[in-house]
């Protein structure tokens, strides 16, 4: 507990000197405030986008900062400090201990030392400004210079609420100033009360005891109101237009049906926009004849028309080096940044649907689905932005309070759908439906579906077993329906599609330079009928041209296929293939399988390759690719290798099986343990190898 | 032995994959294929490229293992480990059991 | 992203000596645990018995710690008016503060009815 009641100074002098300080003239920033205040929006009016983030140490709750330059009004530049929201410094929760242990200079977010901050400025929300006002009086407790930000004025204002800053300065004996941070008024004025931030000096000093505190804040609240005002236009207890809303939104069955809708449109509008970009970007490292225009020089032309992997195959000279940047570095930086797109979009239409309120309706509505699963609601944003890339979505369970439900919810994320599962679900809907795309579209839609089913589903076996205990009920504030941010949720996108990058994209990379050496060694002689192929082409070259050219492409896929059969990966694959024998998998298919456990976005290229002898990353929109995958055969020379039984086999695998490395590192930091993400691998794996035997036997 | 194709066949584009690569010869460089050797695995390791690229697989790999390895300049762990300082708790220069 | 304050551990307990001494003096399993209770023979009832559009006053909340201290940092305090806008899950309700005053306090909190059947209010005539 707390040492709530007391007015202990932290050992500051007044005035916020540095005096002791050694790291210069910087100063440090706490901003705090009760959620839903805009705090995060005058972080972002006053960091200029420029703000690095890390963690509060011992935890994941993320820390930002920036640095605030003083102005040209004199005072020392600061680093900036945003601070989770809370509602109290008192309460017995993570961000509220963080809160105090930053005001009292024992902790900081990492990389920045723990000092007492010289200034604390603490925002309030203009139109509940009471409530906002015991926060204020918790950190006047702790004799910090501080200043008072007074946001959503005009909000306030249109509701009939007036508020004199300088009535309130005068009570609170510091400084307030009027901003709006979403049109980034009165932000020059933040930086004027840092500089002239002092120990407040209120009329009445703060009372030990919450409820004094709450007397006080009442006073102090009633004392702000500007002279002649008459008070809010209506009751404040009256409805509102938000409560209109909100009686359509939190509606059992309305609501249910309105979110269901949002989240289709959601998902609609993310994979209709984020079509173009990913085709950019494909183009940009796979080439566009399309592109070619008759007016570029060489080097242009052939960047348009073979994409970055053309461009480096005809800039560089023969050999395995040149094989390596094409196939291993291009291949791996591509196969990342192709999801971009849909994730930063992803996450961009979160943010929007946040900012409006409706998600915070929205995570009730869900808490009643999720709840009897042990998950709360809460994780219902985590798991959504899992369906872009499990990674961004296990660190959004940050926000959820509990540790076993935020636990549960980590667990079960990589259930969900991700953007790299697609291709695969092309590749094996187009092979089960050739021509019939309503059941493939039907397919791919079931995919989702036993995702979600078996998340929930472990999340239910996890709380009744390992992370057994009482779910906890929700409490959460309404925030009143809103225009969205655009800013905000573009520096929101930014931020997580940076960590994407960092995280998944550097380990992917290095995942395919490494799958690439185990493909290519060690070499081997041809085969004898690929040689014979060779001498017949070498024949023909100058009587039938054409048909020595057939003979030559044969040839090489002949040899492409041997090579990479014989190679590493192709031993590991026979190795291991008796494993997944029971699956329906041959060797090749192994490969593949083998190849994709450490990132799910080598599988049809591994498979194109093994399998048809040529590369491709569009496997479902080259026809002459999906008739050879359609036709291949195993050993026997007889048997498809995709029958009905194993393409379903291999669906059910890729929906349910944990393949992608990065999110098992993001699990391990995130649950705090590797023993977590050694769990989640061992489950899903086993989960999916049940599921895809099943499948196996039922469909064979 | 690397031989070459004939004009035709070279641009045509139809050399034989193995006419590209180098076979296993004496040389200093012998000693790191000594094991895959023995295992009949085939390197080519008069190509320079071949240990260039194997530098950067290895480098890769190490990266990617290295909250397992221990390997201190890597390792995570290692580093933890390194950070960690055991103390001793006296009281007036005494153990708190005597 | 995400909500945080919400779900929160052991916090403090205090209770104001003006308003609810007379409370304090109570027994504390008078009110027992279903949906009505009474205390110094006022009725009080959960927050999860009333009806949309009912405004009452909070004389007690029966929850754990960590949860009361939440609602209570929420603005959901002894003495608080509140107006009730949804029953169920969830209960919505705009939080009034213990006194009227000018300055608002438009605030709309929404409890998931196990912690609204821990409020127990008195209907405000």
């Amino acid at each position: 507990m707390s040492d709530a009641g007391t007015s202990a100074p932290v050992g500051r002098p007044s005035g916020g000197t540095s005096g002791s300080r050694d790291d210069g003239e910087i100063r440090r920033i706490a901003l705090l405030g009760n959620p839903n205040t805009g705090k995060t929006t005058l972080f972002n009016q006053l960091s200029g986008l420029k703000a690095k983030t890390s963690n509060f140490p011992g935890t994941t709750l993320e820390a930002r900062r920036t640095f605030v330059r003083a102005g040209s009004e004199g005072g020392r530049d600061g680093v900036l400090i945003d601070l989770p929201g809370i509602y109290s410094l008192e309460l017995d929760q993570l961000e509220s201990r963080v809160c105090r242990e930053v005001l009292a200079g024992t902790s900081a977010p990492i990389g920045e030392r723990a000092v007492p901050p010289e200034c604390a400025v603490v925002v309030v929300d203009a139109a509940n400004l009471a409530r906002n006002l015991m926060l204020v009086g918790e950190v006047m407790r702790r004799r910090l210079p501080m200043a008072v930000v007074l946001n959503m004025m005009d909000v306030a204002r249109a509701k009939g609420i007036d508020i004199d800053p300088a009535r309130l300065g005068a009570a609170l004996g510091c400084v307030v100033v009027v901003t709006n941070a979403r049109s980034g008024h009165g932000v020059d004025g933040v930086r004027r009360a840092i500089r002239d931030a002092r120990i407040p000096t209120p009329e009445h000093a703060v009372p030990g005891s919450d409820e004094g505190l709450r007397e006080w804040a009442d006073e102090v609240a009633d004392h702000g109101v500007a002279a002649g005002s008459e008070g809010p236009h209506r009751d404040i207890l009256d409805e509102t237009r938000s409560d209109r809303v909100d009686r359509v939104l939190l509606n059992p069955a309305l609501g249910l049906l309105v979110f269901a809708g949002v989240m289709t449109g959601l998902f609609y509008t993310l994979f209709v926009l984020a079509h173009y970009p990913m085709g950019w970007i494909d183009a940009l490292f796979n080439g566009n004849a399309a592109w070619v225009g008759s007016w570029m020089p060489g080097w242009l032309a052939t960047l348009a028309g073979s994409g970055l992997t053309g461009a480096i195959e005809a800039a560089m000279p023969e050999g395995v080096v040149r094989d390596l940047l094409s196939q291993g570095v291009v291949a791996g930086v591509g196969s990342t940044v192709i999801f971009l797109p849909q994730i930063c979009l992803l996450f961009f239409l979160i943010s929007l649907l946040e900012d409006t309120g409706y998600l915070a309706r929205g995570a009730f509505l869900m808490d009643r689905l999720l709840r009897p699963f042990g998950l709360p609601g809460h994780a219902f944003v985590p798991l959504l932005s899992s369906h872009a890339c499990a990674l961004p979505g296990i660190m959004a369970a940050r926000a959820i309070p509990d540790m076993k439900e935020r636990l549960a919810t980590i667990l079960v994320a990589p259930f969900m759908t991700c953007s790299a599962r697609l291709p695969v679900y092309v590749l094996l809907t187009t092979l089960l439906f050739r021509d019939r795309p309503a059941l493939a579209a039907l397919a791919f839609v079931g995919c989702y579906g036993l995702g979600i089913f078996a998340g929930v589903g472990t999340a239910l076996i996890a709380r009744r077993t390992i992370l057994k205990g009482k779910s906890r009920p929700m409490a959460m504030e309404l925030p009143t329906y809103k225009w969205p941010s655009v800013r905000n949720a573009m520096v929101t996108t930014r931020d997580r599609g940076w960590t994407f990058l960092k995280n998944a994209g550097v380990n992917i990379l290095l995942i395919c330079i490494v799958l690439w050496w185990l493909g290519a060694y060690p070499h081997v002689a041809p085969p004898k009928e690929a040689t014979a192929l060779r001498e017949q082409a070498s024949a023909l070259v100058d009587s039938q041209p054409e048909r020595a050219e057939e003979l030559s492409v044969t040839a090489v896929e002949m040899e492409l296929r041997h090579a990479k059969a014989e190679s590493f990966m192709g031993i590991i694959g026979r190795t291991v293939q008796p494993v997944f024998a029971p699956l329906g998998f041959d060797w090749q298919l192994t490969v593949g399988v083998m190849a994709s456990f450490a990132a799910r976005e080598v599988f049809v290229s591994t498979m194109t390759v093994v399998i048809a002898g040529q590369e491709s990353d569009d496997a479902a929109g080259d026809e002459r690719l999906m008739t050879r995958l359609h036709d291949a055969t195993r050993s026997d020379g007889a048997t498809p290798i995709f029958t009905p039984a194993t393409s379903w086999s291999l669906l059910v695998f890729f929906v349910l099986a944990m393949q992608c490395l990065p999110t098992l590192a993001v699990t391990a930091r995130e649950a705090g343990s590797m023993k977590w993400a050694l769990l989640q691998l061992v489950w899903m794996t086993g989960v999916a190898y049940g599921a895809a035997a099943l499948a196996y036997a039922v469909m064979a | 032995m690397k031989s070459e194709g004939t004009k035709a066949q070279r641009d045509l584009g139809t050399e034989c994959l193995s006419q590209r690569g180098v076979v296993l010869r004496s040389s200093p460089l012998c000693v790191f294929a000594f094991v895959p050797v023995c295992l009949g695995f085939s390197f080519p390791i008069q190509d320079w490229q071949f240990w260039v690229v194997t530098a950067i697989a290895a480098l890769a790999l190490a990266w990617l293992t290295r909250n397992v390895l221990p390997i201190p300049i890597l390792s995570r762990r290692a580093k933890a480990k390194k950070t960690q300082k055991r103390v001793t708790l006296t009281i007036g220069g005494k153990s708190p059991e005597r | 992203m995400g909500r945080r304050g919400s779900g929160s551990r052991a916090g403090v307990g205090g209770v104001s000596s003006v308003n609810v001494s007379k409370f304090m003096m109570a027994s504390p399993a008078q009110t027992g645990g279903g949906a009505t209770g009474t205390l110094s023979g006022v009725e009080h009832a959960a927050l999860t018995a009333l009806r949309p559009g009912q405004v009452a006053v909070i004389r007690e909340i029966r929850l754990e710690a960590d949860d009361a201290a939440l609602l209570r940092a929420m603005g959901l305090c002894v003495n608080a008016t509140l107006r009730v806008f949804r029953v169920g899950s969830p209960c919505v309700v705009a939080v009034g503060g213990v006194k009227p005053c000018k300055c608002g306090g438009m605030c709309r909190v929404g409890l998931a009815r196990a912690l609204a059947g821990g409020v127990y209010v008195e209907l405000k005539g």
